[in-house]
């Protein structure tokens, strides 16, 4: 079972969702929120797995949201909606701990299936993102010497992942090239976001961010 | 433990390439920008305006804009260029260092016939002689080439190891140059020697030219001399410790003269200076050897050296960077001239440049060293108000400095903007409010007015008042009477935060503004932004020239409004030598010899308004191509039929104004069509379809700076009408619809309103898009809990798809090759997988740097979309391949599958293929198919990069 909720200002998604969850055997809608202020002061007792929340939203932006969130229950997963993927917030709301995002026109089964996909430790990553990820890292990392690794942050497997997927590459593709499955390449990513989260507390990628840099 | 500390510092400083020099050259052309090869030999302009450069290797053709090249496989001689002579019927002759002479006639190279002993060997020097004869040097001899285009070797000849490096056809006769046997002179077909009697610039001439007051110019190993009534003079010797000689010289029909050395820059001697200047690449010049000199027609100096073309551009800003290692010490606050002096306030304090040469940090101001430096003001009681960025306010009254800060009752240690008026009261802004000093104490305003207001800036006008600009509170107006009146948003201000103030020559203010120039005059604002052409909204500065021409300073660049000018005229940027294009808040300032200061990120750019040229001459304008679609039609071709069904055409032309390289504006129209012409656009093509039968002419013309229109080029041809059969019914109503491609479309506009429109096209979508995209969200959504409405719900998702490729593709930022193959992998990737089909795209790394324009984005996606499309539903491919590459300037995109094949000639061409065709043309490129049954289908799209 897993334990689902949502932040949504639009009433027919965000009801649309949580019927589609509820009604769903195994998946639980554990509630459905029209803003993150509502649902800051319950998150704390609540069951949950799973967090869908929508970027633009009425009062506190779902990015603050996430930051907040992440505070309060860091093991949470939380999923971005979107409605398209080509969204500058989308690289936000990541560096501020999201596990991934969703665009809220995919079709409902797809869409569970990405829900237990995040559950599983799976994350899904487009090319613009890996492209704003590897453009982050390189920036904000000091330039090793001559010869040295580029930035030590990322493994060479994770690299390679997130090269793979800036070229717009699959994962089966990926997968193919590296000798792993797609659902490795499910979990490198991950870990690449986990990293990013990590990394983008630090001033100097703050600083990149306000600035627009990215 | 202080001096290895220091001498660390001074390293640094050192190391800061051209931080402390001025730079005076702005403007280099490279093999990047599609020259021929780097090392620029020769330069001549031909008879219609082009500028020829020789290379080492090749030639190329320059109109101001870009470069056509031509290399040994058109013909080209197969070895270095020494020298290219136009002639007066336009034709242009071309001598190598080794593989003969060639000619450039009616569009193309021909080799000289064998005949005239110049089909190889060495022709190091081409001049051309009264009554349309060409003279030719081979090695040691002289050819001649009639008018008629007889040619003759002349009898008189050098000694055999008297190799010629320069001849001159001038009025007083033949003069020749060589390697080591010094000067010569054709006198009734012979070479006599050139006795110099010491006068003689060594005995290896490389240059000559005529002069303009009498006499020829001799270049060689020992300097610049003037041989006039049978004497040699010597005029520059390139002096300087290492031994160099003068490879190349211009005296340039303003009189200033201008010497290439061969190892160490340029040297110009001004008219009416008595000193050399000495020009390298401290200044900007980017290689040390000028191999060649050249003056144009509309009076600007062009170079060839090591590396490339390079363009002197005397009516340039010059531009000035304090020297230190960090970018705190480049960037500009304050600006003061002291007579001969210039002081700087820079991130890293006080610096001053002394009698326009030497950096220095004044020994009486070392107590504020380190502190930043963002207010330099005199008062007219001779008064040095310094304003620091933490350290408060500090001021000279000559006798001694005395800092004011919060301690001494200032509201805040960040000062501003400091105005003393002819009373000796100093009004003193702060980021933390308003303060005034009278007579050495601290107070404030009567009733304590605006001392808790942010002030950004503060000024006094010859009424006597004085002028607040706010952060927060718009504009205020304290009258001699003391009483203060107030201006916000709500009065006409385009923004609440005014970030500088000068008063005009009318009497009315100029406002900077993060929302543009507002004017205050008469009690209103009369604002200008980007729909007039603004190239930045963010106005740091705004001054005025003595002659009202109005500066503004911005993120990108200086905008210029010309006298009365309702659109920005001009915009002075880095090519215009303006240091940095992104100017310093408050940072500019008009000295008393009308010269005006822009501090910018980057160090400081001076104008003289002065010296701008007034550009009497419009640029010449040039039909360079035109095309049937996409199909290049040979020129010229004037006079030429179509029939109505062939009707798509576009026109690329150009102006050729090498003053204002880039900056040409046209107009055209087609005669036939157009009642008049359009607006002035910057785009060099046009496109006109679907033409009703009849005569017309393609006509366009130029206008540079000055804005005179050119003489219109044209070219006229005709559409036939179509016979009955031929006519389907659907034509003629469209017929009515003439200029609906992009290109025209846009031409009507000029082009900083067409990038006013740019932005607000992406954000319209953008908008468009997050509403429609939602609102079909939500049908999808609502229709899955229905069954029988699962088609509404598809239509919506795939609506929500078809938005999104909108939005991306009117997204300016997503404008790389890269980026467009990378979509449409990631885009059609998974269906591909789920059909079974292999879909791989090649190397992506080489498309980085191909920047699409906008029409041609659209187009070549689509165009791709439908191909992959295609390949997907109808090839039965078991793999489809997409692959970009860039060659030169032209990009070929292939989409190959191994599928099933058609026979093209059995199948009738579908709408699809029609319409790729069309998209392909639309962006001035071209569409072939290749395939056979059973063997595969390969679409590939050519065309230019960018579309033009």
């Amino acid at each position: 079972m897993i334990d689902v909720a949502l932040v949504e200002d639009n009433p027919t998604i965000r009801h649309g969702l949580a019927a589609l969850i509820g009604g769903t055997p195994g998946f639980r809608c554990a509630g459905s929120f029209g803003d993150c202020e509502s649902l800051l002061p319950r998150l704390r007792g609540m069951i949950l797995d799973v967090l869908l929340m929508d970027i633009v939203l009425p009062g506190m932006s779902g990015i603050e949201g996430v930051r907040r969130i992440k505070e309060i229950r860091p093991d949470l997963d939380i999923l971005m909606l979107t409605i398209y993927d080509d969204n500058d917030r989308i690289f936000e709301a990541l560096c501020a701990g999201a596990s991934g995002y969703l665009v809220k026109k995919t079709p409902p089964a797809r869409l569970l299936e990405a829900i237990q996909e995040t559950r599983a430790g799976g994350s899904p990553m487009s090319s613009h993102i890996a492209r704003q990820v590897v453009t982050l890292l390189r920036r904000t990392t000091a330039p090793r010497p001559a010869g040295g690794e580029e930035d030590c942050l990322l493994t060479r497997r994770e690299r390679d992942v997130l090269h793979g997927l800036s070229e717009g590459d699959g994962y089966q593709e990926i997968g193919q090239r590296l000798h792993i499955s797609a659902d490795t390449v499910r979990f490198h990513i991950r870990n690449i976001y986990r990293k990013l989260h990590v990394h983008s507390q630090s001033e100097a990628v703050a600083k990149a961010l306000r600035k627009g840099l990215l | 433990m202080r001096f290895p500390l220091l001498a660390a510092l001074a390293a640094c400083a050192l190391l800061v390439p051209g931080a402390g020099a001025q730079t005076v050259i702005h403007r280099n052309w490279t093999v990047e920008d599609g020259l021929a090869q780097m090392q620029v030999l020769s330069i001549a302009e031909d008879r219609d305006g082009f500028l020829w450069l020789g290379t080492k290797s090749g030639v190329s053709r320059f109109d101001g804009h870009r470069f056509e090249s031509f290399l040994p496989k058109d013909g080209v001689p197969a070895a270095q260029i020494l020298a290219i002579q136009p002639t007066a019927n336009g034709d242009v002759f071309f001598g190598s260092d080794g593989d003969g002479a060639a000619v450039f006639r009616g569009g193309r190279f021909q080799r000289l016939p064998a005949a005239s002993g110049l089909g190889a060997g060495r022709v190091t020097a081409i001049a051309a002689a009264p009554g349309g004869a060409v003279l030719f040097a081979r090695d040691h001899r002289l050819v001649r080439r009639s008018s008629l285009g007889r040619y003759e070797v002349l009898p008189a000849a050098l000694p055999e190891d008297a190799f010629i490096l320069s001849l001159l056809a001038a009025r007083y006769g033949v003069f020749l140059g060589t390697l080591k046997h010094g000067a010569f002179v054709l006198r009734n077909d012979r070479l006599e020697p050139l006795r110099g009697e010491g006068g003689l610039p060594g005995m290896t001439i490389n240059t000559l030219r005529e002069a303009q007051r009498g006499g020829v110019w001799f270049g060689g190993e020992r300097g610049l001399s003037l041989y006039r009534g049978g004497r040699f003079e010597l005029v520059h010797d390139l002096e300087g410790p290492a031994r160099d000689e003068v490879h190349s010289f211009l005296e340039a029909s303003d009189g200033s003269l201008y010497v290439g050395a061969y190892a160490s820059g340029l040297r110009v001697l001004s008219r009416g200076t008595a000193e050399w200047r000495r020009i390298d690449r401290e200044n900007g010049l980017p290689d040390w050897r000028v191999y060649a000199l050249h003056e144009t027609r509309d009076g600007t100096i062009y170079l060839g050296t090591d590396s490339g073309l390079t363009f002197y551009d005397s009516g340039a800003l010059e531009s000035w960077t304090p020297p230190g290692p960090t970018n705190l010490h480049h960037a500009v606050w304050a600006i003061l001239r002291q007579d001969r002096d210039v002081w700087f306030g820079t991130g890293s304090g006080l610096t001053v440049l002394r009698d326009g040469g030497r950096w220095e940090r004044p020994e009486r101001w070392r107590d504020l060293a380190g502190h930043p430096v963002r207010v330099l003001h005199r008062g007219a009681s001779g008064r040095l108000y310094v304003g620091t960025v933490a350290a408060g306010l500090w001021v000279d009254d000559g006798r001694r400095i005395r800092r004011y800060g919060r301690t001494e009752g200032l509201p805040g240690d960040m000062v501003r903007s400091v105005y003393e008026a002819p009373d000796g009261t100093a009004y003193i802004g702060t980021s933390r409010g308003l303060a005034v000093l009278r007579e050495g104490r601290v107070e404030t305003l009567p009733g304590g007015a605006l001392a808790g207001e942010s002030v950004w800036t503060v000024a006094g006008t010859a009424d006597g008042a004085v002028w607040f600009g706010l952060q927060r509170e718009g504009l205020a107006r304290l009258d001699p009477d003391g009483s203060l009146r107030r201006w916000t948003r709500g009065d006409g201000l385009p923004a609440d935060s005014v970030l500088s103030i000068a008063e005009a020559r009318d009497g009315g203010l100029l406002l900077g503004t993060p929302r543009g120039l507002s004017v205050f005059r008469g009690g209103r604002f009369r604002n200008f932004d980007s729909r007039q052409g603004l190239t930045e909204e963010t106005v740091y500065c705004a001054l005025e020239d003595g002659e009202g021409r109005r500066y503004l300073s911005t993120n990108r660049g200086i905008n210029i409004f010309e006298p009365g000018a309702a659109m920005v005229s001009r915009t002075l940027l880095r090519e215009d030598g303006l240091p940095s294009q992104e100017g310093m808040l408050g940072a500019c300032d008009r000295d008393s010899e009308g010269h005006l200061w822009f501090g910018t990120v980057r160090g400081v750019g001076v104008y003289d308004p002065g010296k701008r040229r007034p550009d009497p001459i419009p640029p010449r304008a040039h039909v360079t191509g035109w095309k049937l679609f996409g199909k290049e039609l040979p020129l010229p071709a004037a006079g030429r039929a179509f029939d109505s069904r062939e009707s798509y055409f576009a026109f690329s032309y150009t102006g050729i104004d090498f003053a204002n390289p880039g900056k040409v504006r046209y107009r055209h129209r087609l005669a036939g069509l157009d009642p008049d012409w359009g607006a002035s656009t910057d785009q060099r093509q046009v496109q006109y379809t679907n033409l009703a039968p009849g005569a017309y002419r393609f006509e366009v013309q130029a206008a540079g700076e000055g804005g005179a229109w050119s003489a219109a080029a044209a070219l006229p041809f005709t559409i036939r009408p179509l016979r009955w059969w031929q006519r389907p019914a659907w034509t003629l109503s469209l017929s009515a619809l003439t200029l609906v491609m992009a290109g025209a479309v846009v031409s009507a506009y000029r082009v900083r309103q067409l990038l006013a429109y740019e932005r607000l096209r992406t954000r319209l979508a953008a908008d468009l898009h997050d509403d429609v995209g939602a609102g079909l969200t939500e049908i999808a959504i609502l229709s899955d809990a229905h069954p029988e409405l699962a088609h509404a719900g598809e239509t919506a998702r795939r609506l929500v798809d078809r938005m999104n490729d909108l939005v991306w593709l009117v997204n300016p930022r997503r404008d790389s090759l890269r980026e467009l193959v990378v979509r449409l992998k990631s885009s059609y990737g998974e269906t591909f997988a789920q059909t079974g089909i292999d879909f791989r795209a090649g190397d992506l790394s080489s498309l980085e740097d191909a920047r699409l324009s906008n029409p041609c984005r659209e187009s070549l996606y689509a165009l791709l979309q439908e191909a992959l499309r295609n390949a997907l539903r109808h090839s039965g491919a078991g793999q489809v391949r997409l692959d970009a590459a860039l060659r030169g300037r032209r990009l070929e995109v292939t989409v190959r599958d191994d599928g099933r094949g058609f026979d093209p000639a059995a199948v009738a061409e579908g709408e699809g293929l029609r319409n790729m065709r069309r998209r392909a043309a639309a962006i001035g490129g071209r569409l072939e198919i290749e395939s056979a049954a059973g063997c595969g289908t390969v679409v590939r799209f050519t065309g230019p990069v960018g579309g033009k």
